[in-house]
């Protein structure tokens, strides 16, 4: 589903220069998985995650989203992708029904496709009270769900998800991490960033350890606790991305 | 590019759902015009009444020199005389408004059929005092005058031998035309800065304001191509900069014909009113000016990553358009081959001329040819740094 080879971004700092943010990334990611990105905070996760789903452009290498490239369709390969992090927010002006249209809208969907949608979504959600509520009056945890039903008005075959449980409380966290499960079962290819091991323990069915904007190590959670003689994933990611960062 | 109008339905809902957008799109140019003339209006009633209510104090310094002077200026009714022996202290605390020094020689420079000299002393940063000096002056010239008229009894000479050319200036402009030519201050001025306001806002929220919502991102991940999510924010800006054009304009005239405060007086007796014709013209002209209002608004918007780091940004630029639209009011600022390519100014000098009824058409064309090109250069400019991560993702 996602196929990256030698993937790099670099950034021009007027500060720091040239900051190799990813650098010769290769990864893939299959349908019906979760693949889970962990690193350090500045390892290049956000940075990875945003070059998947177009919003940025490789400055080398390529990868293939659900069989289109990165660079010539871009368009296609975010038709391919549902996005949720903690910076793609909502308008809270708009109430979360209008939200959902809107994106459905821009996914070239008809009214009576996003009519039937917002039905099946809103319930499996839980929506239904708010849903003609502006955003701007919701709580955190409703809000999330909204982000989460905005991710998935398309059905995307796609997930990518950065951090989508930072700062989040345990009943909204809950929803997100239930949420993940149903996409596994659902088939699609899920790539999770996260720095809470517990949560990549639990939902991680592929792991790939990144710092400095490259991969350290990878595998499933029983090959890298071999790899490492670890045992729990914490004590792995030390041992990988070293000592002296890990701690 | 169906996506530009579902950003644009949205980004309009989204926008007459915010109070600022609200303020400056639809209150301020309907409500602007008319407080401004009935503030003006009962501001210049009440300095012109005050004014004339006022009778100013004047002290008579060398009452003995010209005694029926003295005596004309008591009874002018005009003036309040008070005894105040040092004068220029006294003016200076305001106890009085205006000396009359009459000279040493001034009955016997009259008795000799020379001159007679009077000064009148005032203070010319007070309005009372310059007012009251006036009339002081008024006061004692017509004395001046009865003097010379019995001189000239005495000679047997006539009015008509000291007066041997008579001018008399007649205005040939229709009522019409000052009407225009009112309407032909204000209007341009009022409109492009209005122009400006109206897009400012709604700019700023659907660009720096995504950003500093985190919405933006959200949006850059949707299907929608980049020229398609700029080019329906750019619409919904336009569209806000164009119907406060609408409004202002709509409101001015509705405040001329209603005569309401300033406008009535400025008014008088004549009407002052603009033909649908010219008020058509201006509305046609002003379509690529909003349009490049906005597309530059916009992209100056996006550099910044918050409103209040945008609205420091965009503020200056309002200067920047005053001055041109304050010198196209200037007297002795005309149209001509060279002001026609002068962005602001030409537009605003195009409906001077077009208000007041002589439309030049080579110029109309000129003016809105590089108001189209200057637009498109603005939007190209947008739509690239749409396309800039370095300015979307600003850190």
């Amino acid at each position: 589903m996602i196929k990256a080879v030698n993937l790099t971004k670099v950034f021009r700092d007027r500060r720091r220069g040239e900051v190799r943010a990813v650098d010769g990334l290769d990864l893939e990611c299959r349908e019906g998985r979760v693949f889970g990105l962990l690193g350090p905070n500045g390892a290049g996760k956000t940075t990875t995650l945003r070059l998947l789903s177009t919003i940025l452009k490789p400055t080398a290498g390529t990868a293939e989203v659900n069989g289109y490239d990165l660079a010539t369709q871009p368009e296609k390969v975010r038709s391919q992708v549902g996005f949720l992090s903690g910076d793609t927010r909502l308008y809270d002006r708009l109430t979360p029904r209008e939200i959902f249209y809107y994106f459905g809208r821009l996914s070239g969907m008809g009214d009576d496709l996003i009519g039937s949608r917002t039905e099946e979504v809103f319930d499996m959600l839980r929506m239904g009270k708010y849903a003609d509520t502006r955003c701007g009056r919701l709580s955190s945890g409703m809000k999330q769900k909204v982000s989460i039903a905005r991710t998935i008005v398309h059905d995307p075959p796609v997930m990518i998800m950065d951090e989508p449980t930072a700062g989040l409380d345990i009943m909204a966290t809950r929803t997100v991490v239930q949420f993940i499960r149903e996409c596994r079962d659902a088939g699609k290819c899920t790539v999770l960033s996260t720095h809470i091991m517990t949560e990549a323990e639990k939902l991680c069915d592929d792991i790939a350890v990144i710092d400095e904007g490259r991969i350290k190590g990878s595998g499933t959670l029983d090959g890298l606790l071999k790899k490492t003689g670890a045992q729990d994933l914490e004590d792995a990611f030390i041992k990988i991305v070293g000592e002296e960062k890990g701690s | 590019m169906r996506n530009i109008g579902v950003v644009y339905r949205k980004e309009m809902i989204d926008s007459l759902r915010d109070r600022r957008t609200i303020i400056s799109m639809i209150v301020v140019p309907i409500l602007l015009i008319p407080l401004l003339a009935i503030g003006f209006g009962s501001l210049a009633g009440v300095q012109v009444s005050r004014v004339r209510r006022m009778v100013p104090k004047v002290a008579i310094v060398g009452e003995e020199n010209g005694p029926i002077l003295a005596a004309v200026l008591r009874s002018s009714g005009e003036l309040e005389v008070v005894e105040e022996e040092d004068y220029e202290s006294a003016l200076r605390e305001k106890r009085i408004d205006v000396a009359v020094l009459i000279t040493e020689d001034f009955t016997v420079n009259l008795e000799g059929e020379a001159s007679g000299s009077v000064k009148v002393l005032y203070d010319e940063t007070e309005i009372k005092s310059e007012s009251g000096a006036r009339r002081a002056a008024g006061v004692v010239t017509s004395y001046g005058d009865s003097v010379l008229a019995s001189r000239l009894e005495e000679k047997g000479i006539s009015d008509e031998f000291i007066n041997p050319v008579v001018v008399e200036r007649i205005s040939v402009a229709s009522k019409e035309k000052i009407g225009g030519m009112i309407a032909g201050m204000m209007l341009p001025y009022l409109i492009l800065i209005l122009a400006m306001t109206g897009a400012m806002y709604p700019a700023i929220d659907l660009t720096a304001g995504e950003k500093e919502r985190g919405t933006l991102e959200t949006l850059l991940l949707s299907s929608a191509t980049r020229l398609e999510l700029v080019m329906g924010k750019f619409l919904a800006v336009f569209t806000a900069s164009f119907v406060t054009v609408l409004l202002a304009s709509t409101s001015m005239l509705a405040t001329l014909k209603g005569g309401i405060g300033a406008m009535s007086m400025a008014g008088g007796e004549m009407s002052i009113s603009i033909s649908p014709v010219s008020l058509l013209i201006v509305f046609f002209m002003m379509i690529p000016v909003c349009f490049f209002f906005s597309a530059i608004l916009i992209s100056i918007a996006l550099f910044a990553k918050s409103y209040k780091e945008a609205t420091s940004y965009l503020s200056p630029l309002l200067t920047v358009l005053i001055i041109p639209a304050v010198v196209s009011v200037l007297p002795g600022t005309e149209m001509g081959p060279k002001i026609s390519l002068i962005p602001i100014l030409n537009t605003s000098l195009a409906f001077k001329s077009v208000l007041m009824g002589s439309v030049d058409w080579r110029y109309l064309g000129v003016v809105f040819l590089v108001n189209v090109a200057l637009a498109f250069l603005a939007l190209l400019r947008a739509v690239k740094l749409f396309n800039t991560e370095s300015v979307l993702f600003r850190a």
